[in-house]
């Protein structure tokens, strides 16, 4: 007898859980903590040893910071983080690798970025081995984003699922159900403009900015049975099972009309701002946005109204999600290393990911170990979303970043506005972004 | 022979500041425009590929081509309404009055903000559904009521070309009034003791005499047109499509996002070529001596 894909994967993840939560368990009995972290070497022998850490602005790293002191006492080891904005951390990320004279010792990159930022970061592995630290503490959707040439150059630590975000009260009102379905999204969307005339069915971004307008696509393409290249690399995106995913997506728009007239040239900020204001029903984009929709200094709903559920597929296919995952490397010219390698093994440590889960102060949803996201706790203090987000990490399929990922998702963005805006067909955008594509890896 | 040095001297810090700051920066980059290099495979120059960047970009890059195009397209129409727009304001502005005073005040504000606070601002007010400016042009223009200005590859142009104006306009009509101002009045007020209208005037006496001064307006906002970017990065993302990609950003593109940094380097320079001859040209302007 034969063991179902499905039936394996779920036995997998349970063994991961298993795994995660061993380690969350130290000889003894006692339990692995912030303040007492399994694989960090006895004795301190890295005492007085300042690290300087290159960090993306993110609350969940904020937290880390403010927890460093628990890191010292066990180390005698001090870290003094850099915070970076998002749109200039590829920047920082580049002048490090070009022009670093080890400026930083510790540096997260976002797994776009990883492959063209490889020669910025040392191989891990055999560092990983020597701490032992589980792998599959991680669902493998993040893990391999930090692998490049099968070396593992980092370790997830900060990681986004997307999720279908809807207005609650609407849905309550009028007795809907969130759609499990892209054909039952349409109709619920359409549903919902008779109902409410004010608000559009559903905020999708389908403007140029990094990419962000194709992230919701990778769920139609990957749902119609297409992806975006072949064994030899080369596009497959413009195979008729791509085409057609193009199609239904940018149907939401320009046939069936349940988006914002102003999708068309909407961010992913702008899209998140149409919910947020109250223009627009349903929102499908990365489960962090929970935090936005919420936060009163940036939106008119309150957590009541806000409902969410794994993103929509197609009909008997399963439920996908893009992922972002955010890894942290060790630099190669860091003069530290091992000092470095024992803050990595701190901030790997699920306890201090399910510490600022729980922490009431905090409000980031973001997990990556599997321990956490199937955690009863965590589950309970933000409704079932990580559950949610796991059941997507399982089933998903992901895509290989190599080094020119950048200028193939260019390619593919302006093809997407193109479409999108009307400029020019499906077909035509689609295959004119192959040909550019082709371009791009003939020349190397 | 001690003051037949000392000035050598005394230039020297700035020499090489200059050396180290501008000088050395351009000649790396020159160097490494013939230079085969991409960061993504190592982290020095590779081998040397001589004039092969050069031409591929004129011959063999669509996405040059189009830049090209946008930019060639941004320039002359934001150049126009540059020059023009502040003609018409220094003229109005002209006449003394504590109105006039007030305003001439004001001007220099847009152009104390940032370009890429610009550009964010302008995105905001031309977001389609609660930009001022898109609530504004629907409400005077109603076949533009619900027009997605960023959507649209002309429009979006324009509402770049829109932006840099704003800021741009402001100054340049303070240097058109400090052209004005340097005018003498007696030619203008012998042409209509002659009889001639307020249009005959300005057409036939003070455009003429202020040519040189809006040769510099010209000149000086073509250069600064030709390294368009920071609006480009905050306001359209390059979109839609690739409509607003000029050559600035994608030399920023191909250095600092696609890690191309020979072929951006040659890019670069190609650029860089055009804002010489100009720069050439602005400097003749302004140094050229008075006719005799």
């Amino acid at each position: 007898m034969t063991t179902p894909p499905a039936m394996l994967e779920r036995r997998r993840l349970l063994a991961g859980a298993a795994a995660g939560a061993a380690a969350l368990g130290l000889p003894g009995g006692a339990r692995a903590s912030v303040a007492n972290t399994p694989g960090l070497r006895p004795g301190r022998p890295f005492a007085g040893t300042e690290l300087k850490v290159l960090c993306v602005v993110a609350s969940q790293f904020r937290a880390h910071e403010a927890r460093l002191p628990a890191f010292t006492e066990q180390t005698g080891i001090t870290a003094r983080y850099t915070f970076v904005p998002f749109v200039n951390m590829r920047e920082a990320l580049t002048a490090e690798m070009v022009g670093g004279g080890g400026d930083y010792d510790l540096a997260i990159v976002m797994d776009q970025w990883v492959a063209s930022l490889a020669n910025l970061l040392e191989p891990i592995d055999a560092r990983v081995r020597e701490k032992n630290i589980p792998l599959d503490r991680w669902p493998e959707a993040h893990l391999r984003q930090g692998r490049v040439n099968n070396q593992l150059l980092g370790l997830p630590s900060r990681g986004h699922v997307q999720l279908l975000f809807y207005r609650k009260d609407l849905f309550e009102r009028h007795n809907l159900t969130p759609p499990a379905t892209w054909e039952a999204l349409v109709e619920t969307g359409r549903r919902i403009q008779e109902l409410e005339p004010n608000i559009s069915g559903v905020a999708v971004p389908y403007g140029r900015n990094n990419g962000q307008n194709l992230m919701v696509w990778y769920n139609f393409l990957w749902g119609r049975g297409g992806t975006l290249f072949d064994e030899r690399g080369q596009p497959a995106f413009n195979s008729q099972a791509g085409l057609q995913s193009v199609q239904d997506y940018v149907d939401l728009l320009r046939r069936h009309r349940i988006t914002p007239a102003g999708a068309v040239s909407f961010t992913e900020q702008d899209a998140v701002n149409s919910m947020g204001q109250g223009n627009s029903a349903m929102l499908p984009v990365w489960w962090w946005v929970r935090a936005t929709l919420v936060n009163p200094q940036a939106s008119r709903l309150t957590d009541a109204q806000i409902g969410f559920a794994p993103m929509p597929s197609y009909a008997g296919r399963p439920r996908t999600t893009f992922t972002n995952t955010w890894i942290w490397g060790i630099t190669r010219r860091s003069r530290r290393k091992d000092a470095a390698m024992e803050l990595l093994t701190w901030i790997a440590n699920p306890a201090l990911e399910r510490e600022v889960l729980l922490d009431p102060r905090e409000n980031d949803v973001v997990a990556v170990m599997t321990p956490n996201l199937l955690d009863e706790a965590v589950n309970a203090r933000f409704g079932g979303m990580h559950r949610f987000a796991a059941e997507g990490l399982r089933a998903t399929q992901s895509i290989t970043f190599g080094p020119d990922w950048p200028q193939v998702s260019e390619a593919l963005e302006i093809a997407m506005n193109e479409a999108a805006a009307g400029t020019r067909s499906v077909a035509d955008a689609f295959n004119n972004a192959a040909a550019q594509v082709r371009r791009i890896r003939r020349r190397g | 022979m001690r003051d037949r040095w000392l000035k050598y001297v005394l230039l020297l810090p700035a020499a090489l500041l200059v050396l180290g700051t501008a000088i050395w920066p351009l000649a790396v980059s020159l160097a490494t425009s013939f230079r085969d290099w991409r960061l993504t495979r190592s982290l020095t120059p590779g081998e040397f590929v001589g004039l092969e960047h050069y031409i591929v970009a004129l011959t063999d890059d669509p996405d040059f081509a189009n830049a090209l195009g946008v930019t060639a397209a941004f320039v002359g129409i934001d150049v126009t309404i540059t020059v023009l727009g502040s003609l018409g304001l220094a003229l109005l502005l002209r006449r003394a009055g504590v109105l006039q005073s007030l305003t001439r005040a004001v001007l220099i504000l847009p152009f104390a903000v940032s370009p890429a606070l610009v550009g964010i601002s302008f995105r905001f007010m031309f977001n389609a559904e609660m930009g001022v400016f898109t609530w504004l042009a629907g409400s005077l223009l109603p076949w533009l009521r619900g027009f997605v200005w960023l959507a649209d590859p002309w429009a979006s142009l324009l509402v770049l070309v829109f932006s840099d104006v704003w800021r741009w306009v402001p100054y340049m009509t303070l240097v058109v009034l400090g052209g004005l101002a340097a005018l003498p009045r007696e030619p203008e007020e012998a042409a209509r003791i002659d009889g001639a209208t307020e249009w005959q005037v300005l057409r036939d006496v003070t455009l003429p005499a202020l040519l040189p001064v809006l040769a510099v307006v010209a000149v000086l906002k073509t250069v600064f047109a030709l390294k368009m970017f920071d609006q480009v990065v905050t306001l359209t993302g390059g979109g839609p499509g690739n409509a607003t990609v000029t050559l600035a950003y994608l030399v920023y593109n191909l250095a600092f996002r696609w890690f191309d940094m020979g072929y951006a380097s040659a890019v670069a320079w190609i650029l860089t070529a055009m804002l010489v001859v100009l720069a050439v040209f602005y400097m003749r302007l302004v140094l050229r001596k008075p006719d005799a």
